[in-house]
């Protein structure tokens, strides 16, 4: 799978509690806290355990939430990805 | 140390070298010489503790009219807090208000041993319940009923949870109510007010007396066990509906005055919120209705 393997940035100063499925996020950085549900939280989680390519995520949120590999699904994943890059959560790297 | 003794003497006291007066944590040291505020004082913490002298206070407050035309002419009120004018002045039959206003924004503003916010806090069998609310939603309105009803007042605006230890501090202040709130809690519980001040920003607002055993436990801090976000609307039945702790946790953070100073902190502290407390939005018609739902809701009757 090409692209660039997506992980939590700065993993030290986030914060996070999970309650009914939903995510707080605190990032010490910025000081701003965010809720992630759904997809969302789904790929913040993936990416706790390991660094993941986008398709990667793509298969293990299809398998989590019974949902068929689309190009709607990657999209989703990638705009999520994307806006986890603005709000310094998540970085893609090359190695 | 003493209490405040009545009318004139108290007048003299708040006119020349003030009095302390200590609510919940704090003592503020009060100076005034606009006798609205004498009188309030008297009224609304009668039952607080107020002395002549202490050794320190967290907070020098004064509230008199300016020097010059505007003490004649439209005569005005200056609220200064350790010597400094946070505020611009307003009329001086607002000087009451005024006053509790600022000293809402002093403990709000200064109070960073605390997580505070926009929120009352009433407790029973030893749990507290918090109530955030929007303004207009009616969370003082039934606060100062339930209080009226079993539950001890910790506060009606300004939620203090230690850092310490998560529990929710009193303060027992007097509840701010308006406009036909006013006259819904004076027959419903019989409680004693300031003399309304009409025209303010938020209407007419009147004062309500802090109950005397509110005030007795003054110094018992206790747990929150439920975080409810009232909303007043005209005939609709008491309901209390689950809602989701993440949601809850955002607005938590939004209604504090002081999330952002304690960083992850302050994270934490509303985690640990949200991990001991029942959640729920609450809508009601009916102040009976409500009391009864929340007396179920604690175990009493």
């Amino acid at each position: 799978m090409d692209g660039p393997i997506w992980r939590l940035a700065s993993p030290e100063d986030l914060a996070w509690r999970e309650w009914e499925g939903e995510l707080v996020v605190y990032h010490d950085g910025s000081g701003e806290t965010h809720r992630l549900d759904g997809l969302a939280a789904e790929i913040f989680e993936a990416l706790l355990e390991h660094p993941s390519r986008s398709g990667e995520l793509v298969l293990h949120i299809g398998e989590r939430l019974g949902i068929d590999d689309t190009a709607e699904l990657r999209r989703s994943v990638m705009s999520a990805l994307e806006r986890f890059q603005a709000l310094s959560l998540a970085e893609p790297t090359h190695g | 140390m003493s209490h405040a003794a009545a009318g004139p003497r108290l007048h003299d006291r708040l006119a020349g070298a003030g009095i302390w007066l200590r609510s919940g944590p704090f003592v503020f040291h009060v100076r005034s010489s606009i006798p609205v505020v004498t009188e309030g004082v008297e009224l609304l913490y009668g039952d607080h503790r107020m002395t002549d002298h202490e050794d320190f206070a967290d907070f020098h407050i004064a509230i008199h009219p300016p020097a010059g035309l505007r003490r004649w002419i439209r005569p005005q009120a200056l609220f200064t807090f350790d010597g400094f004018m946070p505020f611009t002045p307003l009329p001086l039959d607002q000087a009451l208000p005024f006053f509790e206003w600022g000293l809402n924004w002093v403990i709000s503003q200064h109070a960073n041993d605390y997580l505070t916010i926009h929120a009352a806090a009433i407790e029973r069998g030893g749990r507290v319940a918090v109530l955030p609310g929007v303004p207009g939603a009616g969370k003082s309105t039934l606060t100062a009923a339930l209080v009226h009803r079993g539950w001890r007042l910790l506060t009606d605006e300004l939620t203090m949870v230690s850092m310490r230890d998560g529990g929710i501090v009193p303060l027992a202040r007097p509840v701010s109510l308006k406009n036909e709130s006013i006259e819904i809690i004076r027959k419903f519980a019989g409680a004693t007010f300031s003399r309304p001040t009409h025209d303010t920003a938020k209407g007419t607002v009147a004062l309500m007396r802090p109950p005397p055993e509110s005030v007795a436990r003054i110094a018992e801090a206790a747990p929150a066990a439920w975080v409810i976000f009232p909303r007043f609307e005209k005939g609709a039945p008491a309901i209390l509906a689950p809602r989701g702790k993440a949601a809850t946790f955002l607005d938590l953070a939004n209604n504090s005055f002081n999330y952002n100073v304690h960083g992850r902190r302050g994270f934490d502290a509303i985690a640990a919120l949200m991990d001991s407390c029942a959640c729920y939005d609450f809508s009601y018609g009916d102040l009976d209705e409500a009391v009864t739902v929340f007396a179920e809701l604690s175990g009493g009757s």
